[in-house]
């Protein structure tokens, strides 16, 4: 019997071994693989109870994409507050296009594991194996663990990511948008999202539409998946569903989050100078208690706090 | 649609045929021995074979032998240039592996693996790619030091030569200049001999080959190689091929020769860098080429900041002193390396650089002025008070009024050092940007690692800033900062203001022992019983805004709330203006008593606020009269203004600790934990820069106060991260009994528990985890307040999980 894994296992379970991951990741050092498969499947035991339609109590700080970029993250949590100082909700979208989508991914899953009812995460339509075997995340995984294992954990646990979220009953969270196929919250909680993101349907819908200022009702999406919607759809919705707010990422903003629809919908993007290169600045929505609404407008990570990116040049899924 | 063009689904047949199988029932050694074989993708087998050392390392030397040697045999011979990169870049590492599993490593024989490996590398160092053959060298270099003293001589010596006599290619002996200099800086100090017979030998030619190229990697490689040689060789043949690479034809050659002056000089004894490298220099800095002179020029100051100071000759003065006004690359460099020139030369050698700073402070480029602008507090540092007040404080009072933001920024972030160089009466007038750092916008978070790193040096600041300056200036910008929009600003700036208020009621606690009067104290106790009851029904009656369930919090705990009123009021009566009130009520102005119980009474839960306030402006009306009135003597004592200026922090404390918004409300238990919890103490805390000995009148306890303050926050901090991972518990420092004791303390503490009912699960969470750690760290403390324990035992049993665990602890 090897008593040393055993011992690791035992502190693991305690949390010792978690919080020492953690450590670890914030300091953006690589987890063993066999730490990954632990970590994922602790992760998949949580997200399996929530709803397509996660409930979520104010105050909270709702976040866009991250995309990878860890160093990004960690200002972000300097900005919000660390968990579970602060609760967090984030939108989906954490792998592909950045350099680090591995350490971001595990770093929120850490997190959530140890503390559930702090963080929420939700699914992106990055969160996906199709997605991340052209987008970086899949050839991340294999350059830095040799083997796709760990990007097959991570993949099985993005089956298991809640759909959506409703934050005190009024500010409907998606990472997309909206479907035709779907009228009320009851319709995306009868969805069986413990799947590959279909091409089409509701739950595709969810991670891929859009918002579109010029539409009226439902557009053809330039995507190739989900649609495009217009201010009528969103009033609609929230109308019959009792929602103030739609809150959703999806779509670079360059100012950081940008209202539509007479403040019906916001998009909150929080991966500051996208793709390192975009020049855009990053957002967060803080939510209080009291139901007062803040953004959070911070740019990237200085140079000298990043780490130093690969030699060889960028693959071509960095735009 | 409109950002992300080319972002879409992909289609199916678009997709990467197959994700790549992996068996992971194999060990790591059989997993490179599978995927790092031809006929896998290029990707999987370069991921694979940049695992080798570490499947080695899990293997036994047979295994090694058996598998790795062979496999690497291959891959050295593979077609594609991705595989034989990496190939080149594993044998660095795998040797010492290899070594480390041979017992016979350490004998005369050296490792034989090393040696099977150098064979390796020799194919991958004759490569055509030249990425192939820098990994290569590189590698060589890891594990050279552990070849046999033979394989070293001959083999390693031989395959050297081989490139060097590929006349046909001139990347061959490129390649070999690189492999001499990164062995000779890698196994070069261990090894001498080697480098004296075989080494220097080839360099040595090398530096006289026909293409200019070689001769310009020679250069480099001559400096790698004097850092191993007896000095005998390092001031003879070394010397002289540098030299004569000096006066080479090719102005390439020459530029490259004056950028390493410095370093050369560094690794020759003083009389060669005297006698023969300064007139190098001096040649250089004559030369037609403007590449070369320029070149030359940059390196008066690393020369300067490095050769004995007697030998700093006044063209090299010159030269350095003229770059503060030349271009900009020139003008950065003198900036640049400006402290280290004074360090080394001395302080007498100041009226020499004066003109200097004057002209880089004035320079055209933002970039100067903000490269000395991040070294001027090392400057002042070094010259001294007197020095600094006639020579350097116009220099600093440009740079602080510089109309390019990042010139005060770069000032601002060594604002502590900077101060403490600093005669005491100048230091206020450096503190203007605390006033304009602040984000206008409320969404924008501005510059906040400014702000951030300004959070961190507050207690360094404090500790040398009048009382003065300390209240008007200081405590208005950190309390600020307590509710800046960026959190990780707010948490810094509550812990510094903990850590500093700390300090301060110690020195209160210890000043009003020494100067409090019977009388003082019986106005105290009187006052504050007159006032708890009325204050605590005030309390009550106000709505503190944090909602209907806070509203009832309060309600049930209106007796605790009471008690920070209470305790207020103490500060207010007792520990700051006992004095003053003494003094006004010798003086006819009995209002002043009485302020604090009124103002209860009138204005419920404000009362606190109101009574700091009164006794502020009494204090403020005390210090006016104070040459006609003996009695305010007292206040002037250390005790009496740390006790005001804690009740300035306390009265926005409060504030925070009663506002609607659960950030405010976290910032106070942020401040109550740095307050209540001193850091374990380091072993050996290292002494800050801003506890430079300073000869101005400020005064000492406090300086010392505050300074031990910002050492307890790195304290903290260290104990932070050590504590995650750490199963022992250190031993916590006791809070002195005057601070556990005093009303205050026991008022802020209230003050937490009453939170411990907060609708917000992240504030109780803040109030579970100080309790805990108060009980944990500070029993005795923890033990004085009868409703510690029931507050944590009901936070043990919140219906939050998050909030259950830390009180468990």
């Amino acid at each position: 019997m090897d008593l040393d894994r055993w011992i690791e296992q035992a502190r693991w379970e305690r949390g010792a071994g978690l919080q020492a991951a953690q450590q670890r990741l914030k300091r953006c050092e690589p987890l063993k693989e066999s730490d990954v498969k632990q970590l994922c499947e602790k992760a998949v035991e949580i997200l399996v109870e929530e709803a397509n339609v996660q409930r979520v109590d104010a105050p909270v700080t709702i976040c866009g994409d991250i995309h990878g970029q860890f160093y990004d993250l960690t200002e972000l949590f300097k900005v919000g507050g660390d968990c579970p100082q602060t609760n967090y909700l984030f939108m989906g979208d954490f792998v592909d296009r950045g350099f680090y989508s591995v350490e971001t991914f595990l770093l929120l899953l850490a997190l959530k594991v140890r503390y559930p009812e702090r963080i929420t995460l939700i699914r992106g339509n990055h969160e996906s194996r199709q997605i991340t075997q052209v987008y970086g995340f899949y050839d991340e995984c294999l350059r830095k663990y040799g083997s796709a294992n760990v990007w097959r954990y991570c993949t099985d646990v993005f089956d298991y990511l809640s759909l959506s979220a409703l934050i005190d009953g009024t500010i409907f969270a998606v990472h997309g948008g909206l479907s035709p196929t779907i009228t009320t919250l009851d319709q995306i909680r009868t969805i069986d999202r413990k799947q590959e993101v279909p091409h089409d349907g509701a739950m595709c819908d969810l991670l891929w539409s859009d918002p579109e200022d010029g539409v009226d009702g439902w557009g053809l999406s330039p995507r190739g998946a989900g649609y495009l919607f217009g201010h009528d759809i969103a009033t609609q919705f929230c109308q019959a569903n009792g929602v103030e707010l739609i809150a959703r990422a999806h779509q670079l903003v360059m100012e950081g989050y940008k209202w539509m629809f007479r403040d019906q919908l916001v998009t909150v993007w929080s991966a500051p100078n996208y793709c390192y290169r975009c020049g855009n600045v990053a957002a967060i929505l803080e939510l209080d208690d009291g139901g007062s609404k803040n953004f959070k407008v911070f740019e990237a990570a200085p140079q000298e706090a990043r780490g130093v990116p690969s030699k060889k040049a960028a693959p071509d899924y960095f735009l | 649609m409109t950002e992300l063009e080319g972002e879409e689904f992909p289609e199916a047949e678009g997709l990467p045929p197959v994700v790549f199988q992996v068996d992971t029932g194999l060990s790591p050694l059989q997993a490179v021995q599978e995927w790092a074989a031809e006929g896998n993708p290029p990707a999987q087998r370069v991921a694979y074979i940049l695992s080798i050392p570490a499947a080695a390392a899990e293997s036994s030397l047979d295994e090694c032998r058996e598998v790795l040697i062979p496999l690497l045999s291959q891959l050295a011979f593979d077609d594609h240039p991705d595989i034989k990169q990496a190939t080149a870049e594993v044998l660095g590492p795998l040797g010492p592996i290899l070594a480390s599993k041979d017992p016979e490593t350490a004998g005369p024989e050296g490792s034989a693996d090393c040696m099977d490996l150098l064979v390796l590398a020799h194919r991958l160092l004759q490569d055509a790619e030249r990425g192939v053959q820098e990994s290569a060298a590189s590698s060589v270099a890891q594990f050279a030091g552990l070849l046999s003293h033979q394989h070293r001589h001959e083999h390693l010596s031989a395959i050297i030569d081989a490139l060097m006599h590929n006349f046909d290619d001139e990347q061959m002996q490129e390649c070999a200049v690189d492999l001499l200099a990164k062995v000779a800086a890698a196994a070069g100090p261990q090894h001498p001999a080697w480098c004296e017979e075989c080494a220097l030998p080839r360099m040595v030619k090398l530096s006289m080959h026909r293409d200019y190229n070689i001769r310009v990697h020679a250069v480099s490689g001559l400096v790698a190689l004097a850092g191993c040689l007896p000095e005998q060789e390092r001031t003879g043949g070394l010397l002289s091929a540098f030299a004569d690479l000096c006066a080479d034809q090719v102005w390439s050659v020459r530029q490259d020769c004056a950028s390493e002056l410095a370093a050369l000089a560094a690794r020759l004894p003083r009389p060669a860098v005297r006698d023969r490298l300064l007139p190098l220099w001096a040649a250089l800095v004559g030369d037609i080429s403007a590449w070369v002179l320029s070149a030359a020029r940059r390196q008066a100051g690393p020369l300067l900041a490095g050769i004995h100071p007697e030998d700093a000759t006044p063209a090299l003065m010159e030269a350095f002193v003229a770059a503060a006004s030349g271009p900009a690359t020139l003008t950065e460099a003198c900036a640049h390396y400006l402290p280290a020139v004074l360090r080394n030369l001395g302080k007498q050698r100041w009226p020499e650089l004066r003109e200097a700073v004057d002209a880089l402070s004035c320079s055209e480029y933002a970039s100067v002025r903000v490269a000395l602008a991040a070294s001027v507090h090392q400057l002042a540092a070094m010259l001294g008070h007197e020095a600094v007040a006639t020579d350097l404080l116009p220099v600093i009072q440009r740079l602080s009024a510089d109309e390019h933001p990042a010139v005060t920024d770069s000032l601002a972030i060594n604002i502590s050092s900077l101060l403490a160089a600093l005669p005491p009466s100048e230091r206020l007038g450096q503190l203007g940007f605390l006033a304009r750092m602040h984000p206008e916008d409320g969404s924008s978070c501005g510059q906040w690692r400014m702000r951030l790193l300004i959070a961190e040096q507050l207690a360094a600041i404090a500790a040398l800033l009048e009382g003065q300056g300390l209240a008007e200036v200081l405590l208005p910008a950190t309390l600020r900062l307590c509710e800046d929009p960026v959190a990780a600003v707010r948490e810094a700036a509550a812990t510094q203001l903990g850590s500093m208020a700390r300090g301060l009621l110690a020195e209160a606690a210890e000043g009003g022992r020494l100067s409090s009067a019977a009388s003082s104290s019986s106005i105290s106790s009187r006052g504050a019983e007159s006032s708890r009851e009325e204050a605590a029904a005030s309390w009550q009656d106000e709505k503190p805004g944090a909602g209907e369930a806070a509203s009832e919090v309060c309600q049930q705990d209106g007796s605790a709330q009471a008690a920070l009123v209470e305790s207020m009021q103490q500060l207010a009566v007792s520990d700051s203006v006992a004095g003053v009130q003494q003094a006004q009520q010798e003086g006819g102005q009995q209002q002043a008593a009485a302020a604090p119980a009124a103002a209860a009474e009138r204005e419920g839960a404000t009362a606190s606020q109101q009574a700091a306030e009164q006794a502020a402006a009494a204090q403020q009306q005390g210090q006016g009269e104070e040459e006609e009135d003996e009695d305010s003597e007292v206040l002037q004592q250390p005790g009496g203004q740390c006790a005001a200026m804690v009740q300035q922090i306390v009265r926005h404390i409060v504030e925070l600790q009663r506002s609607s918004c659960h950030r405010s409300r976290q910032t106070y238990l942020l401040f109550c934990s740095a307050l209540l919890l001193p850091p374990a103490a380091q072993a050996t805390p290292p002494a800050p820069e801003a506890a430079l000995p300073a000869t101005g009148v400020h005064e000492p306890g406090r300086e010392s106060a505050a300074s031990e303050a910002a050492q307890e926050v790195e304290a903290a901090d260290a104990a932070a991260d050590a504590g995650a991972l750490q199963a022992d518990a250190p031993a916590w420092p006791a809070l002195s009994a005057g601070v556990a004791s005093c009303g205050i303390v026991q008022g802020l503490l209230e003050g937490a528990l009453a939170l411990a009912a907060d609708p917000v699960p992240n504030v109780r969470l803040g109030v579970a985890r100080l309790l805990a750690a108060l009980r944990n760290q500070q029993p005795q403390l923890a033990g004085s307040n009868a409703r510690v324990a029931p507050a944590l035992a009901s936070l043990a049993a919140d219906a939050d999980r998050d909030v259950q665990a830390a009180a468990a602890q």
